[in-house]
């Protein structure tokens, strides 16, 4: 068991106040949700992690191999990240801010049983820090990896109770009710989401990408229920807000397949090969080993 | 304990013959009883461990060195199904593996013989000694089993790393090697699974073998990483080996030209998908789309898997596609296709609307449970006998040194269970106290193993789907169906045995509701599909169910059999 300070955790986080915060702050998890989208492609971490910082109860740690975890986090170097975070978690007192990174840290390398594990202990903990708003975003996506989309709902729904404009978790309420298939509410998750990354998309052109995810996922949900038109229109919107999704491009191209249009099938399908080209995920006929 | 009528039908007429037996009430002197459990119907399914009582203890099959240190060690051995003897039960065949220093001089072959029709209880003896069989020691892999050469009796076909073969069965449980007579060992290299189906409408079976990749058993590939440990590598990086394709010409197979380009293939499904009286051919694939060979007549083939939906997930990408099963998941008349994948991903359902194939894993429950766990071998099957069909998969990781801690999944894992209630399947989850009683009466659940290949057939012949799972490097484990039929009392099921089993469809019509099964080419995963339909019945029929086959030359009888009752449908006249 870690050794921890200050309070309960989970009765702050029904205070108003950590709310008018958290929001003054800026959604704390922006640009960190995991999504099944090209896996290829490197996800960027928080910049809200690093300001939400300066709005916590508990100072972060003085020590320098925090921000330089930190750092390396932000820039996706995550196992290097992991290294030195684990080390500076490893001496004591123990600092919560560190576990949280630490426990996205390897997270973002796909060890979600691992990471969920820590995060699971951090959430029985009686402390506040800057980063526990974004806990129940990341137990969201570790349960969701770990194919537990009811438990990943309740996550992302404890994620929004606290911060209902995070647009990543309405992203990720989204698919898991799709996994969960309870669609319609998937779309009015995916819709939402869509929404609030419509908002600031001008300003924030990182979050173009997530927009695209949603847009596309929208798609996925459109097309099981049917409508294969909208969602080809959706997977459209989608690939041009991410040009790199290249599964956004394969559904792209299914969609007018089923359309009926073969030229189109054709451009989207190259579309496809070359954005797997430009991330460097496998293309048809690609025999390199990926992982060597 | 329900009572078992055999009927054997040879034109559109009711059951002529019909013998009773009940299984388990006619034990044989020579053979242990199982012990008598109390049945327990508040469950929804039963299953024992029989390995021990049926005969099966010690049947260890052999993949290489263990740990695993090369792809070639990692995929296990198949298992066949085949009534060898002629009898009416299902016998079983066990290939078996060898290893890198001698890949054609393994332990050897099994033939397990089904005592069932002689004791009425689930048994099997090793009659292996005299088979024929005792000569096949290659490197094995995937089996496929059928009437080649239309004698009446199943023949053996078995993929291996070298010279696939082909066993000629004589119908008294001894077989004979005609692999050389039938030039089936024309290109030897790894061949993962075969299936054998009517491709040309000709009314004998066809022949399909599923190349893997290129290896040299004496030069495996040096090791690569994944997820930062050193584990064995490939399939990327190594050259896959294309598939071959043989018509049977009466008295050897002929090998037919099918332009495909090479990819990891790992099994196939042999069977009507897209409804227009042609047997099609889908070939899984590791790591790459799969192929969807749409049979246009006269041994053409266009592979429409990209355009139909069934060459990857529905996020475009390709998945490892070890274990496959069709089944009407959707009770729409046509046949959806199941596929087992790799650890943190899912395996997959394209269900099948209209020829055209989405991905609806996630909608159908069917994702749920299923990332933490490596699958291979899978059935649908009623385990409840409430007419709708579930799912079983076994699993295992391929790596060694798989952990939950730093692959999310562990080396060794349980089979997996989804139940199907109403439109969606539900993940037996065993750590649901839900699940408590369902976990108690079936320990099955939570014993974790490294399996590979499983075959699913009503082996003791009392109407419910035993399971036979060949673990990797491990011991066979023989799953006995207890079913016990609910308050509604009598019979619950019927099973159907067409023959020619392969190709045919089954429709039996269950209260005001078709079912369908489709007896495939291919199989759970290395192993063939039982070459009966089982069908969990909803209702107490008072009467006679009607039953259709439909076979893939067209031929069409029409028939109907009591609940409890097997019957066996002739395409032609003996």
């Amino acid at each position: 068991m870690m050794r921890f300070r200050y309070l309960d955790p989970r009765t702050r986080l029904r205070d108003p106040r950590v709310g008018l915060l958290c929001l003054a702050a800026g959604m704390a998890v922006v640009g960190c949700g995991d999504d099944s989208g090209p896996t290829s492609v490197p996800e960027t971490t928080t910049d809200a992690v690093e300001r939400g910082a300066s709005v916590s109860p508990l100072p972060p740690p003085t020590d320098p191999r925090f921000q330089l975890g930190r750092q390396l986090l932000l820039s996706g170097r995550y196992e290097e990240a992991e290294v030195v975070l684990t080390g500076l978690d490893g001496e004591g007192p123990r600092h919560p801010s560190v576990a949280f990174l630490l426990a996205v840290a390897i997270q973002k390398q796909k060890k979600y049983a691992p990471a969920l594990a820590r995060l699971d202990e951090l959430a029985t903990l009686s402390v506040d820090y800057p980063e526990r708003r974004g806990l129940e975003h990341f137990r969201g996506w570790c349960l969701f990896y770990l194919g537990r989309p009811d438990e990943a709902a309740g996550a992302f729904e404890a994620h929004l109770a606290v911060q209902p404009d995070e647009a990543d978790s309405h992203f990720g309420l989204g698919v898991s009710r799709l996994e969960l298939g309870e669609t319609e509410a998937a779309l009015a998750c995916f819709d939402r989401a869509i929404e609030l990354d419509l908002a600031v998309v001008e300003d924030r052109p990182d979050r173009r990408r997530d927009l695209g995810k949603a847009w596309i996922r929208r798609g996925d949900a459109l097309w099981e229920l049917g409508r294969f038109e909208a969602a080809t229109a959706s997977f459209h919107k989608g690939v041009i807000q991410f040009p790199d999704h290249y599964e956004g491009w394969a559904k792209l191209a299914r969609g007018h397949e089923r359309l009926g249009d073969s030229d189109k099938v054709a451009w989207a399908q190259r579309e496809e090969r070359n954005a797997r080209v430009r991330v460097g995920a496998p293309v048809d006929g690609d025999l390199t080993e990926p992982d060597a | 304990m329900s009572g078992c009528r055999v009927a054997i039908l040879a034109v559109a007429s009711l059951p002529v013959i019909a013998c009773d037996h009940s299984p388990r009430t006619d034990v044989g002197d020579a053979i242990d009883a199982a012990p008598a459990e109390p049945a327990d119907a508040t469950v929804a399914f039963r299953f024992v461990d029989a390995t021990a009582s049926a005969g099966l203890a010690g049947i260890v099959t052999t993949s290489g060195a263990d740990p695993s240190t090369a792809i070639v060690e990692v995929k296990g051995v198949g298992l066949g199904l085949i009534d060898g003897d002629g009898d009416g039960d299902l016998d079983l065949v066990v290939p078996n593996g060898a290893t890198l220093a001698s890949p054609h001089a393994g332990p050897g072959a099994r033939y397990l013989r089904n005592l069932a029709v002689e004791t009425g209880r689930l048994a099997f003896e090793d009659a292996t000694a005299g088979s024929g069989l005792e000569a096949h020691r290659d490197w094995s892999f995937g089996v496929a089993v059928g009437d080649v050469n239309d004698d009446g009796h199943e023949d053996l076909v078995v993929g291996t790393l070298g010279s696939d073969r082909l066993w000629l069965g004589r119908g008294d449980g001894r077989f004979e090697d005609a692999t050389d007579a039938w030039g089936i060992g024309d290109e030897p290299g790894w061949t993962s699974s075969v299936g054998l189906g009517d491709l040309d409408g000709d009314g004998d079976l066809d022949l399909v073998a599923v190349g893997y990749l290129d290896l040299d058993p004496a030069a495996p590939p040096a090791t690569s990483t994944f997820r930062g440990i050193e584990v064995l590598s490939g399939p990327r990086g190594l050259e896959p080996r294309a598939d071959r394709w043989y018509e049977n010409d009466g008295d050897r197979f002929v090998r037919r030209a099918v332009e495909a380009p090479a990819r990891y293939g790992l099994n196939l499904v042999i069977a009507d998908l897209d409804g227009d009286g042609r047997q099609d051919v889908l070939v899984g694939n590791d790591s790459h789309p799969n192929q969807f060979f749409r049979n246009l007549g006269d041994w053409r083939f266009q592979d429409e898997a990209v355009r139909t939906g069934l060459a990857t997930n529905r996020e475009g990408d390709a998945q490892a596609t070890m274990g496959m099963a069709i089944g009407d998941v959707d009770d729409d008349g046509t046949p959806d296709v199941f596929s087992t994948n790799f650890s943190s991903d899912t395996n997959t359902l394209h269900a099948n609307r209209d020829g055209w194939f989405d991905d609806r894993t996630r909608p159908l429950g069917l994702a749920e449970g299923s990332r933490p766990l490596l699958g291979w071998a899978c059935e649908f099957v009623d385990l409840e006998h409430d007419g709708d069909e579930d799912l079983v998969v076994v699993n295992g990781h391929v790596y060694p040194q798989a952990t939950i801690e730093t692959m999310d999944s562990a080396a060794t894992q349980p089979p997996a269970v989804w139940r199907r209630e109403g439109d969606r399947f539900r993940f037996v989850d065993p750590t649901d106290d839900a699940n408590a009683a369902l976990v108690v009466a079936n320990p099955w659940l939570v014993e974790p193993h490294r399996d590979r290949s499983a075959v699913f057939a009503d082996l003791d012949l009392d109407g419910d789907v035993d399971i036979v799972v060949a673990e990797h490097n491990g011991p066979l484990r023989l799953l006995e169906n207890r079913h016990v039929p609910d308050a509604r009392g009598g019979d619950d099921w019927i099973v159907v045995r067409p023959v020619p089993a392969i190709g045919a469809e089954v429709v039996v019509q269950d209260e005001h509701q078709p079912r369908r099964r489709w007896i495939r080419g291919g199989g759970p995963f290395q192993s063939n599909a039982s070459p009966e339909a089982h069908l969990g019945l909803t209702v107490t029929h008072e009467g006679p169910v009607p039953i259709e086959v439909r076979w893939p030359d067209g031929t069409v009888r029409r028939t109907a059999a009591l609940p409890g009752e097997r019957i066996v449908v002739r395409r032609r006249d003996r």
